[in-house]
């Protein structure tokens, strides 16, 4: 075999390596009760939102160049409607779990999801 | 070669594993909703064992399928004797223990009646006062005959409903179960109606958030926790909220009050008690909870009209 | 320069132009402006069969036009090509000038993390979050895959042999 060839599959078995932990740290770190919405608006938190109680609904928030709907539905959370050019962030959909900002760079937005740390379980 | 690669492996895989907990939980499901079981302590195996306790309760208090074993479903088919488990046995027992005589509003009996509110929430409807009468006729001539050697025997047309202490009971099982098994740091949450506590870490408090009011949290360990409440299973006929939970004495499918929360030492007792309370005056809720050594909170448009003295809700 | 040199490089800029529109119009499934990379087929045989400026100054031209056309000029996605543009060339040429360990599929493939690395460095300064960094596992793995792509296929146009013969025939 080839030495640089050899060389090329050595760099890419270890960069799949790193890339499999990668994942299992984003994936194995994944909450999914108990979840809290967070959303940011140029670095600065705008809305906390209690995903496990919250009923559907849609609200509009300003973002940096234009507003966003964002809307909750079945305890997730996405962006429904988007005043961007890519719209990146209406393609993410539904987010309900932690470890998946959704990002709308154009309005320096985004909604990151946090495993509640402040309560154990809910009753009712 | 192969070294090298392995060495980059080992801080990748400690990475991996450090960011995991040592908690062990599964959510599973059973009575018809999602049963979290977390143990702080513990092997998968308590796990298992776990669940085969609630398959088995499941199983033996469903009244609405066939499930290969001599369950409450099989009882409300017939009148002749019916020899079942002894946990099955044991509920029954409990269900229907003359104890329980000074509760107002629960009666194991209602099962044909809640089937009948049932189907008429699905068409959106209200049960007739006829037909309302003609199962409350029928439950008043029915009954459980418990003749020992975990033989029973049904009476009378009205079938048997265990939902309102299955989970109860399954909880006090499992509670058992790790008694046993020596584990103390554990949250069982049987669909957030019925949660039972151990410890946690350092033999710290749980904290618990109540659905029901905005911002209110118990601090609560080794206790089990019961609600009947009518946030999620309503339906909304004629500006009228009809609940799952059925008034035995009038039929009636409408809540005395919107929720109330049960703290007691025993799972099965506090799931019955929610039920009852539900539809009991504050002056019965004062005199029963006394009774039966449980804490009890009422709440009425999203706030506490009743709390047992001594216990703190807090509000952050 | 001569004319033949000059149509060439029109010739290869105008493709990965194209290329990287197209691309541009394939959403992210994570962080807005990651793109796949299929551009940087010409740059890698820029590289290779032309030269280091000539590749750098047609991917440099190319962030330039796209985002001219794509109406995102100065925006967050226009200064992470730019930056992604910038990391992924300085790897490869010194993988090529230096470091001459990998075939053309190794420098690919390094090019193409060189350059979401880039991108998402940009991203989080511009989001001012460290949030954005959990999709760098599969935005790598989308990276190492079409890096792996775009090796062979620059390879394979390059063994073809087009460019090499135009330059002997005009002998630039």
């Amino acid at each position: 075999m080839k030495k640089t060839l050899r060389n090329d599959l050595i760099l890419i078995g270890v960069l799949l390596a790193l890339i499999i932990g990668g994942l299992l740290a984003v994936l194995l770190t994944r909450k999914k009760d108990n979840l809290v919405a967070k959303i940011y608006v140029q670095s600065q938190l705008v809305e906390e939102i209690d995903l496990k109680n919250e009923p559907d609904h849609d609200f509009v928030i300003q973002g940096a160049k234009g507003k966003l709907t964002i809307s909750i539905k079945d305890h997730s959370i996405g962006v429904k409607e988007a005043d961007c050019p890519h719209q990146d962030c209406v393609h993410m959909g539904y987010v309900s779990e932690t470890n998946r900002p959704i990002i709308c760079a154009y309005n320096q937005v985004y909604i990151i999801i946090e495993g509640n740390s402040n309560y154990d379980a809910r009753i009712g | 070669m192969k070294l090298k690669i392995s060495l980059l492996l080992l801080p990748l895989i400690s990475l991996v594993s450090c960011s995991v907990s040592k908690e062990i939980s599964r959510k599973s499901f059973y009575f018809d909703t999602y049963v979290d079981i977390r143990l702080f302590e513990g092997k998968v195996e308590n796990l298992n064992d776990i669940n085969q306790i609630f398959a088995k309760i499941d199983k033996l208090t469903d009244n609405f399928t066939e499930r290969n074993i001599d369950n409450i479903y099989e009882i409300n088919r017939t009148n002749e004797n019916v020899v079942v488990e002894p946990e099955l046995y044991d509920i029954l027992n409990l269900s229907f223990s003359s104890n329980l005589a000074s509760l107002n509003y629960f009666n194991p009996l209602c099962g044909s009646l809640s089937k009948k509110w049932k189907e008429s929430h699905e068409n959106k409807a209200v049960l007739s006062e006829s037909v309302i009468n003609e199962e409350l006729t029928k439950m008043a001539s029915s009954g459980l005959e418990l003749l020992g050697d975990n033989t029973v025997r049904r009476t009378g047309e009205s079938e048997i409903d265990l939902g309102a202490v299955a989970k109860g009971y399954a909880l006090d099982k499992v509670k058992e179960y790790l008694d046993v098994k020596n584990i103390k740091k554990y949250l069982v949450d049987a669909g957030s109606s019925s949660i039972l506590l151990g410890e946690k870490d350092g033999g710290k408090n749980f904290i618990v958030k109540v659905s029901n009011l905005p911002n209110s949290y118990l601090e609560l360990k080794n206790c089990f926790v019961s609600t009947s409440s009518l946030s999620r299973q309503f339906v909304e006929m004629e500006g009228q909220k009809y609940s799952h939970i059925i008034n035995p004495n009038n039929g009636s499918a409408i809540n005395l009050h919107e929720a109330v929360i049960v703290i007691s030492d025993v799972g099965y007792l506090g799931d019955i008690l929610s039920t009852d309370f539900v539809n009991e005056s504050l002056d019965s809720i004062k005199v029963l909870e006394q009774q039966f050594n449980v804490k009890t909170i009422v709440i009425d448009n999203s706030a506490i009209t009743y709390k047992t003295e001594g216990l703190e809700v807090i509000n952050k | 320069m001569k004319v033949q040199k000059i149509a060439l490089l029109g010739v290869l800029l105008a493709v990965t132009i194209v290329i990287a529109i197209l691309e541009s119009f394939i959403p992210s499934f994570t962080i807005p402006g990651i793109k796949l990379g299929f551009a940087n087929i010409v740059i890698l045989v820029t590289l290779y069969e032309v030269g280091i400026l000539e590749a750098v100054f047609i991917n440099v031209v190319r962030v330039f036009v796209v985002s001219f056309v794509r109406g995102t000029f100065m925006s967050m996605g226009f200064f992470m090509s730019l930056a992604g543009a910038f990391m992924s060339l300085g790897i490869m040429i010194l993988l090529v000038l230096l470091i001459k360990k990998f075939s053309i599929i190794g420098v690919s493939v390094l090019g193409a993390l060189f350059h979401v690395t880039g991108q998402i460095l940009i991203a989080m300064i511009y989001m001012g979050s460290a949030y954005v960094v959990f999709y760098l596992p599969i935005i790598a793995l989308s990276a190492v895959i079409t890096g792996v792509i775009v090796g062979f296929v620059a390879g394979a146009i390059i063994r073809t042999g087009v460019i090499k013969r135009q330059r002997e025939k005009y002998n630039f």
